[in-house]
């Protein structure tokens, strides 16, 4: 009987352990997909994780690579939709600059200057620089979609590239 | 024939010789009775208007004329003194039908000459001169007239202002009313001129009160047309009014509520439209020893509270207090929508006023004065406040379109002194004035300025603002002798120094320039001059709450020796340079500003000196400084 206990409870540990190594293998293979060249496949990846694992610790990541992914397809509106609730749900996250940077450029394509305006501020107040030596602090990003990002903030403007291309500017 | 026609006329003659012969008994008799009743006469008219009643001689006049003359009130009351009312002469007529009939001397009409009455003492008894209109109205048409009345208004000390009427009233028991007259304003108090007023009115009675079938009230300046009922003490009344001068200014849609319950007046609903402006006059008035009021005036009052935000026609203004002395004691307040490029917002202004006053001097001009008056702007979550005291405007209104003011006050321990211009010949109104302030502490002006509760010393400005071609406040100022406590941007350098004592500065002179309109605030040519410390730059603040600024502060060599981080690097430098230049860079938003420290001949120097890791050793402490100043 005990044996058989025993037996239950090992079977449903390895279950459990196996329910919760899917949402960082749903990740793993994303970011796997990604390195070998596989957008589309890492975005299944990521966007499956999304939808099954939503209180993911990956979800952070997944979230910016998805809406990585519908921007370089032309999806705006999901893309907006993705990098919003980044933003909104994880204020203090290392990528967040880049999401907004993202949205800056969708508003800009849109024409909607409040919203431009809008965000354009949240970038400008997303982080307090002291600057005694250096001309601008930098921050660097590597999405799960394995994209390159850096962020230059300047004492009067910000500027964030992509792969080494500019990806949003702002002068103040 | 011949003879007939003698004897007819002869006849003729006879009979009015008899006539003119029993008309003169009848009158002597008749005078003679009245002239011994006189004082019995007195005494009934006394207890029937329960007044002391004075009556220099009562006569008859064929064939149905009483003739009353030197009419007046004796009575001391409350407010009253001496004679309250005196009338030169009343003609009354009456029906010698119901004299024969009933014998009963019914008058039918009444004429005043010559009279006046103290405002004080219609108000104290406006009831009783109703209850004896209806008295004299209820059986018997009547028709009053008054000729030249003169209504004395007493105002501050000697001076009393005099309104005059002429009025016919005719009344119909249980029928009609109607009325025409004028009155004419002198010498009152907000008036530049003689006011004149024409009205005529026509209304019915019905079981339930009256209809007003037409009130029309005419000015040279303007018309106005009612109509509506008055039943149960409450007035309701439609109609529409115009300017003269003004077209574009005509009333159209008037309707209106009045409970009517003496002394207090409700205004439940007075709505108009203006230059198709939908407006509503809603509150109280008391007509008592005190006359009190709180009313509210509102635009687009159907509007919901999200689509006023929006709407940048849509104001408030409230009025409640008391009139004491013919001095305003209570709260005058604005809502309005404040709109710029970038967003629409609700602000407000409130005036907690004591003894406002506003008379005519003559020559044109008008006076506006105050004792106190705490005056409060709010704008979002912010709040701006002032006291002044003592404060007085002198306007001149001669020109048509543009309106001078003069103004003084006192300004907590300072002075406020100036002049302003209105120009009215266009909508919206166009203005501009210039101040001065002098001799205020700095640290009084908190309320107003909030860094000034950081700020102390002798604060003097020169203040100018223009309305066109938009809102623009600019001007100088001037503290002397003063400290700034624990300011940020001191604070931060007192961090990045290690020199605790520049958390307080003393200093003998801080001036700037200032210019705010809806984009941005911004104070330049800064300039503190201190004993070891000297600072200069600008400052912006944008309305998205961005900040554009430089800063340079240059101390004494020997001052800096004070920081613990540069007491030793102050040794390599060149022995001939006295002082050493720090010149800073702010940004970002105000709430989080960044901040960077530009190039000059120090920092170079130390930068050779210092090797990269401590460098960003430093760069690191001096993060946290920052971070934890900003956070307070």
């Amino acid at each position: 009987m005990k044996t058989v206990l025993l037996l239950f409870a090992f079977a449903f540990l390895l279950q459990y352990k196996g329910y919760a190594q899917d949402g960082k293998r749903l990740y793993r293979e994303g970011v796997a997909a990604a390195k070998k060249g596989e957008i589309d496949f890492a975005f299944i990846s990521f966007h499956r994780l999304l939808l099954d694992f939503p209180e993911s610790k990956y979800r952070e990541q997944a979230l910016f690579a998805v809406g990585e992914y519908y921007f370089s397809i032309g999806g705006y509106n999901d893309a907006v939709r993705h990098f919003t609730q980044l933003a909104d749900d994880f204020p203090q996250a290392q990528n967040r600059p880049f999401a907004l940077a993202y949205l800056l450029a969708m508003a800009k394509k849109s024409g909607t200057d409040d919203r431009v305006a809008q965000i354009e501020k949240e970038l400008i107040g997303s982080q307090q620089l002291s600057l005694l030596f250096r001309e601008f602090k930098e921050i660097q990003y590597t999405s799960a979609l394995d994209k390159h990002y850096k962020a230059l903030n300047f004492i009067d403007k910000i500027l964030i590239c992509v792969e080494d291309e500019p990806l949003a500017e702002i002068s103040f | 024939m011949s003879l007939s026609l003698k004897s007819l006329s002869k006849l003729l003659s006879i009979t009015i010789l008899v006539l003119i012969a029993i008309t003169a008994l009848i009158s002597i008799l008749l005078n003679n009775f009245l002239a011994n009743s006189k004082s019995s006469i007195e005494q009934e008219i006394s207890n029937l208007f329960k007044q002391k009643i004075s009556i220099e001689s009562i006569s008859f006049l064929p064939w149905n004329f009483l003739i009353l003359n030197n009419i007046a009130v004796l009575e001391t009351g409350q407010k009253t003194e001496g004679r309250p009312v005196f009338i030169a002469r009343i003609n009354c007529r009456f029906s010698l039908f119901m004299l024969a009939a009933k014998r009963d001397i019914v008058i039918t009409a009444i004429n005043l000459h010559k009279s006046a009455f103290d405002y004080p003492f219609i108000e104290e008894n406006g009831e009783e001169i109703l209850d004896t209109l209806r008295a004299l109205a209820s059986e018997q048409a009547i028709k009053i007239g008054i000729k030249k009345a003169v209504l004395i208004i007493p105002r501050q000390g000697e001076i009393t202002q005099q309104a005059i009427l002429d009025a016919k009233l005719n009344i119909i028991p249980n029928q009609s009313l109607t009325s025409s007259g004028s009155i004419s304003l002198e010498d009152f108090p907000s008036l530049s001129e003689q006011f004149l007023l024409n009205y005529t009115c026509r209304a019915f009675f019905t079981k339930e009160g009256l209809i007003i079938d037409s009130l029309e009230l005419k000015s040279p300046t303007f018309q106005v047309k009612l109509w509506g009922k008055f039943e149960d003490n409450l007035l309701s009344i439609n109609g529409s009014s115009g300017l003269n001068s003004f077209p574009d200014l005509d009333i159209h849609d008037l309707a209106c509520v009045i409970k009517l319950d003496w002394p207090e007046i409700q205004v439940r609903n007075l709505s108009f439209s203006l230059q198709n402006m939908p407006l509503s006059l809603a509150g109280y008035i008391f007509l008592s020893d005190l006359p009190a009021f709180d009313l509210k005036l509102s635009s687009f009052p159907r509007q919901s509270a999200a689509l006023r935000t929006g709407n940048p026609e849509a104001f408030d203004i409230m009025v409640a207090g008391n009139l004491k002395q013919n001095k305003f004691n209570g709260t005058v307040g604005v809502n309005f929508v404040r709109r710029t490029k970038s967003k629409s917002s609700l602000e407000k202004v409130e005036a907690l006023l004591k003894d406002l006053a506003l008379f005519n001097t003559g020559n044109d001009r008008m006076q506006l004065s105050f004792a106190q008056s705490n005056l409060t702007y709010t704008s979002g979550a912010n709040a701006y406040n002032i006291l002044l005291e003592d404060f007085s405007a002198l306007m001149q209104l001669e020109s048509e379109m543009i309106k001078f003011v003069k103004i003084s006050s006192a300004i907590y321990d300072g002075i406020l002194e100036g002049s302003g211009k209105l120009d009215t010949s266009r909508i919206p109104l166009n203005y501009s004035f210039d101040l001065g302030i002098s001799g205020v502490s700095a640290n009084n002006l908190h309320n107003l300025i909030i860094y000034c509760s950081k700020v102390y010393g002798s604060f003097s400005s020169q203040i100018h603002f223009r309305s066109d071609p938009e809102s623009t406040l600019s001007g100088t100022l001037l503290i002397n002798k003063g400290i700034l406590d624990r300011i940020i941007f001191f604070e931060w350098v007192a961090g990045f120094l290690t020199i605790p004592s520049l958390n307080v500065v003393n200093f003998d002179t801080l001036s700037a320039e200032f210019v705010v309109n809806d984009r941005a605030a911004s104070l330049e040519n800064i300039r503190l001059e201190s004993g070891d410390v000297n600072f200069e730059g600008y400052f912006t603040l944008y309305e998205n709450d961005l900040v554009s600024s430089k800063l340079s502060l240059v101390f004494a060599k020997e001052f800096l020796r004070d920081s613990s981080k540069l007491r030793r690097l102050i040794n390599y430098l060149d022995k001939g340079v006295p002082s050493v230049s720090f010149h800073f860079q702010l940004s970002g938003l105000f709430q989080a500003m960044n901040f960077k420290w530009l190039e000059s001949d120090f920092k170079q120097t130390l930068q050779k000196l210092l090797p990269p890791r401590l460098e960003r050793k430093i760069e690191g402490e001096i993060e946290k400084i920052i971070e934890s100043i900003s956070a307070q």
